[in-house]
């Protein structure tokens, strides 16, 4: 029997703007639920969710921030511990698109150098009210070299699978930070990782 | 009530109930009697397609502010079961009876902000029962009260942990809660196999093995068992072995052994231990041996001075897939009157028999099931002058000493052995089945038992071998069919994934949380030299103990220096509340710039922002706000030459246009008013100037600073409203606390430079306000000189005003700033110089 509940723990990061649903995100990836009602962020919260990814159980703390832009000199100052950051956009707010660009200078400066990053294109359900298309957000990811995808918290389209792919690249940089006998290895290792990324998707996202 | 408040009330406790298609009919105020205080209950009809329920909510505060000042306290379905008791109503309680059996809840009414009376309440709850009962009579299936399963989820199904809550024993964590859970839903994943045990003992006497074959007595089943657990007691008398405490294998006999087992299937040896004359020997089929994870074995002397290994027990310790099993072979101490003795050798054993593991040590009892094989030497006790069939078994059975002693509950606590239906097993004369026929005589007794403990346990057979013959001893065995835990993958897998999930959830759920009045707290109107204070609640309505602090920001400062919070850390219990309290200190003529710097141009900006942090919880931001009405102090002479008319009736706004459109020609007037009021005030009693300037400023918190301010910001036509000492004072703190000092930018030159040429030279360079204020002062100063007042008390006291500032340079000495003042005020020429270059008109 397992001596520990997990093996790892990451603490991921939720920022953008305000109502572009971070709060319902992680509702949905920790809770499984959704709700309309929209009652702004004041303040940090956070929430505990458990996965399994190529066999171990990663414990994912995730950090959900307030977007109202006069807290934003506040919430820079929780960048630092964050080993993973989702920036989420609404696809039906132009602004909030727009406003990414700033997030991510916001996080040039505020968080470790090496964070992972995922930009979320939220409200994805949202279809006829949708102002962002799915290209500008890819180009935009591509621009900064980030993993990108459009999610819709309310209609459970990518949440699962967003998290886990952002926990899984902070895997890869923590199995890459092992201390190796030699460099073959590592590179070695790595290929592996990248063979096992298919399946492991699987075991994690399964509910 | 207002109707409006009413019903924003109503539709916080909709969002809270999440009502969709449900009505709330009625809401009724009362409170219940706990044991030590009384809470406020919200009882709150509500219909959903034809049942009701009276949901009785607790509140944090009255009315409730935010939804999450509302939880549910209980929820009771208008059934038939239901009553509420309006008899007792006027003893002031009135109760709630939801089934015959259930207990009554007491309710005590009192005044409503909501509009119901205890009457029409009563009134509305009976008659949807009315309705309630008349639609089941028509449609029994149709009344379902399975809209209420929802609600379920704030009461049972989050995962609270009453001791953790009630404070007796710490949150469970990580791990210790998720081996709990597992453990608890191990129903789920555990299915049980049955295995055939085959156990056997036998006192061989000290002889090796001279049986042509040992099958009569292994081989006793149809179908071969899963496991032989097969037990030897004196193996080897030698006094050698004895001495040696001997535990080498004897292989001859794990050969006789293998060699005796059921041939229908392949068995190999697992492990086998021996000490002295005790040998333990497992044997596993050969396609299970797969599903023994563990083994481990032990021994215990018992024997001269508890340490000599002509008795005691040896054991094997195993986990067959999820069950832990040990099998103990004991020879425990001899002779008819040495039961006691043999007790004490029971216990002994059962305490020293240990396996190492890792984190622990394991003991005999720490295993699902234990059986044990053996000689334990009890006898059958002689009662004097009654003569024993040695045949009427049952008869022998009521004298002896191990089912006496077990019933006492002396020796082997909750083991189990089945019917014996066999002749005693000792003592025969070897190669018969005769008993004693030595001089001895000894009697004949079952010394050689097999007992079992655990579950899941079933006797199949248990018997001795007559056939047998070459020791003393005749051979037990005994066959059992046990069933063992076996772990279901696919079952495991996925509890094992609830699981997480269920800690997940707990460890969400088990956050302390803090409930907050309000994350926005107004001053209002900040004005200079006022002190102001703000409270707001914090609550914790959670089920756990919270420790909250204000987090430190930059600065390691928890809010910006014009501001205290009291208290910055507490602990609140479950129910408990708080007041904390923000005071504005006030602003000064040391800290309005750096306070104008932040609220420049008006406009939203908070005043700050404070973090209240819950430990292992959330942060939450509070919000202070605050409208700073503008002041002329803190404005530099230039803008003040500016203004065109009170500073009072200019926003901040405004002033921030008026500071960023520097043309040079667009001063109003040559020195700012207030300065100039000021000294003309100062001047007018310039008879009597002794006292009014003091070098330790002691008028700066004067109650009366603030009329005089009020004066200056409305360039008031009344009398100036205070005295000389205070408007020097107030002229003081004017000069003072702009972010620049008046000579600004030249401070640091006019410091280094003794020449009065030059020195002017500058002056003349200083903005025309700035110029016109400081010659005015040198004007002002030289005419209180001649009046009187000590010139060096003075050039102290202006020099650090309008050289240094408010500013705490390290460098600028009181001194120099006085030595500039003297140089430039005693020069002869000085009063000449002020008079040709004050400009008079703009």
């Amino acid at each position: 029997m397992a001596k520990k509940t997990y093996d790892l723990l990451f603490k991921l990061l939720l920022i953008g703007d305000s109502g572009v649903g971070k709060t319902c995100i992680l509702f949905r990836f920790s809770d499984d639920a959704f709700t309309s009602t929209f009652i702004s962020t004041i303040g940090i919260d956070f929430k505990i969710k458990t996965v399994e990814l190529r066999g171990k159980k990663i414990k994912l703390q995730i950090w959900d921030t307030a977007g109202q832009e006069r807290f934003h000199t506040i919430t820079t100052s929780y960048y630092r511990g964050a080993m993973g950051i989702m920036l989420v956009y609404d696809i039906t707010n132009e602004k909030s698109f727009e406003n990414i660009v700033k997030w991510l200078r916001n996080i040039d400066e505020h968080a470790n150098e090496d964070v992972e990053k995922m930009i979320l294109g939220n409200k994805c359900d949202m279809d006829e009210k949708r102002i962002v298309s799915k290209d500008r957000g890819e180009s935009i990811a591509r621009e900064h070299g980030i993993r990108f995808m459009e999610t819709s918290a309310k209609a459970n389209v990518n949440i699962e699978k967003a998290f886990c792919e952002l926990a899984e690249a902070i895997l890869d940089k923590t199995s890459g930070r092992e201390p190796a006998e030699n460099t073959e290895r590592v590179a070695f290792d790595r290929r592996g990782a990248g063979q096992e990324k298919q399946a492991s998707y699987k075991n994690c996202c399964s509910t | 009530m207002d109707p409006s408040i009413e019903n924003d009330h109503l539709e916080k406790i909709r969002r809270r109930l999440r009502l969709r298609n449900e009505q709330i009919l009625s809401i009724f105020e009362s409170y219940q009697k706990t044991s030590n205080e009384n809470p406020n209950r919200l009882l709150v009809l509500v219909e959903s397609n034809g049942t009701f329920a009276v949901f009785s909510l607790a509140l944090l505060q009255l009315p409730p502010h935010y939804e999450s000042d509302i939880s549910i306290d209980a929820i009771y379905c208008v059934n038939s079961f239901f009553s509420i008791n309006a008899e007792v109503k006027n003893s002031m309680t009135f109760e709630i009876v939801t089934l015959s059996d259930s207990p009554t809840f007491h309710y005590y009414p009192i005044p409503s902000i909501f509009k119901t009376d205890f009457d029409s309440f009563h009134r509305q709850v009976i008659s949807a029962q009315e309705a309630f009962k008349s639609r089941q009579e028509l449609d029994a299936a149709s009344n379902s009260f399975s809209w209420l399963n929802e609600y379920k989820v704030d009461k049972d199904f989050i995962a609270i942990d009453v001791k953790a809550a009630n404070g007796t024993r710490p949150l469970s964590k990580g791990v210790s809660k998720f081996q709990e859970e597992l453990k608890k839903r191990e129903q789920e994943y555990i299915t049980y196999s049955d295995y055939t045990f085959y156990c056997g003992t036998w006192n061989v006497n000290g002889k090796g093995c001279t049986e042509h074959s040992l099958r009569s007595w292994l081989a006793k089943t149809t179908s071969p068992p899963d496991f032989y657990a097969i037990a030897l007691q004196e193996v080897d008398l030698s006094a050698k072995a004895i001495a040696m405490n001997d535990s080498k294998i004897d292989q001859t006999w794990i050969r006789k052994f293998l060699d005796g087992l059921h041939s229908e299937a392949a068995y190999e040896e697992l492990v086998s231990v021996r000490l002295v004359g005790m040998m333990l020997s497992i044997f596993v089929k050969q396609d299970i041996r797969q599903h023994v994870t563990r083994y481990t074995v032990s021994s215990a002397a018992t024997g001269v001075f508890n340490v000599m290994g002509n008795k005691g027990g040896v054991a094997v310790s195993l986990t067959l897939n999820m069950t832990d099993i040990c099998f103990v072979c004991s020879h425990l101490a001899a002779h008819m009157d040495q039961i006691e003795r043999r007790n004490l050798d029971y216990a002994e054993i059962m305490k020293r028999c240990t396996f190492d593991e890792v984190f622990r040590k394991r003991t005999i009892k720490d295993h699902d099931q234990i059986f044990w094989l053996g000689d334990l030497n009890y006898r059958i006790n002689e009662i004097p002058g009654q003569i024993v069939d040695r045949r009427d078994i049952a008869g022998l059975l009521k004298n002896d000493q191990l089912l006496q002693e077990m019933r006492k509950r002396n020796v082997f606590n909750d083991f189990e052995e089945g019917p014996i239906t066999f002749n005693p097993t000792y003592k025969y004369d070897p190669g018969t089945d005769q008993y004693d026929s030595s001089e001895k005589m000894r009697a004949p007794a079952w010394c050689d038992r097999i007992l079992r403990k655990g579950d899941r346990i079933q006797l199949i057979l248990y018997d001795n071998v007559m056939e047998i013959r070459q020791s003393d001893h005749k051979p037990v065995y005994a066959v059992f069919s046990v069933g063992i835990k076996t772990k279901d993958d696919k079952k495991y897998k996925r509890v094992h994934e609830d699981v997480l999930k269920t800690v997940d959830k707990y460890e969400n759920d088990n956050q302390p949380q803090i409930s907050v009045e309000k994350t926005e707290i107004d001053f209002n109107e900040i004005r200079f030299n006022e002190r102001l204070t703000r409270d707001f609640t914090i609550a914790n309505s959670h089920h756990l103990s919270a420790n909250f602090s204000f987090k430190e920001k930059e600065e390691q400062q928890i809010c910006k220096k014009w501001f205290k919070v009291e208290p910055t850390t507490g602990t609140l219990l479950t129910g408990d509340s708080l007041i904390i309290r923000i005071t504005f200190k006030g602003l000064d003529s040391r800290n309005i710039g750096e306070f104008l710097k932040i609220v420049k141009g008006g406009g939203s900006v908070p005043l700050d922002i404070l973090v209240l942090h819950v430990q292992d919880g959330r942060d939450i931001f509070i919000t202070i706000n605050g409208e700073y009405i503008p002041s002329c102090f803190g404005f530099d002479m230039d803008l003040l030459c500016r203004t065109d008319r009170p500073i009072a009736e200019y926003s901040l706004e405004q002033l921030d246009e008026l500071e960023k459109s520097s043309a040079k020609c667009d001063f109003k007037v040559t020195m700012p008013r207030e300065i100039f009021f000021l000294i003309d005030y100062l001047s007018a009693s310039v008879e009597s100037m002794k006292d009014v300037f003091f070098l330790d400023r002691k008028h700066s918190k004067h109650h009366s600073l603030n009329l005089v301010r009020d004066w200056l910001d409305s360039w008031s036509r009344q009398d100036f409203p205070s005295n000389k000492q205070v408007a020097a004072e107030a002229l003081l703190m004017l000069l003072e606390s702009p972010n620049q000092p008046l000579l600004h930018p030249f401070e640091e030159l006019f410091l280094s430079t003794e020449s009065f040429e030059v020195i002017s030279s500058y002056v003349l360079k200083l903005s025309p306000p700035k110029r016109n204020v400081f010659l005015h002062l040198c004007m002002f100063l030289k005419e209180i000189e001649s009046k009187g007042n000590n010139i060096n008390e003075l050039a102290m006291i202006f020099g650090n005003v309008i050289v240094k500032g408010r500013r705490q340079v390290p460098g600028y000495r009181d001194g120099r700033c006085q030595l500039f003042m003297l140089r430039f005020l005693l020069n002869k020429d000085v009063a000449s110089f002020a008079v040709e270059n004050v400009q008079m008109e703009c």
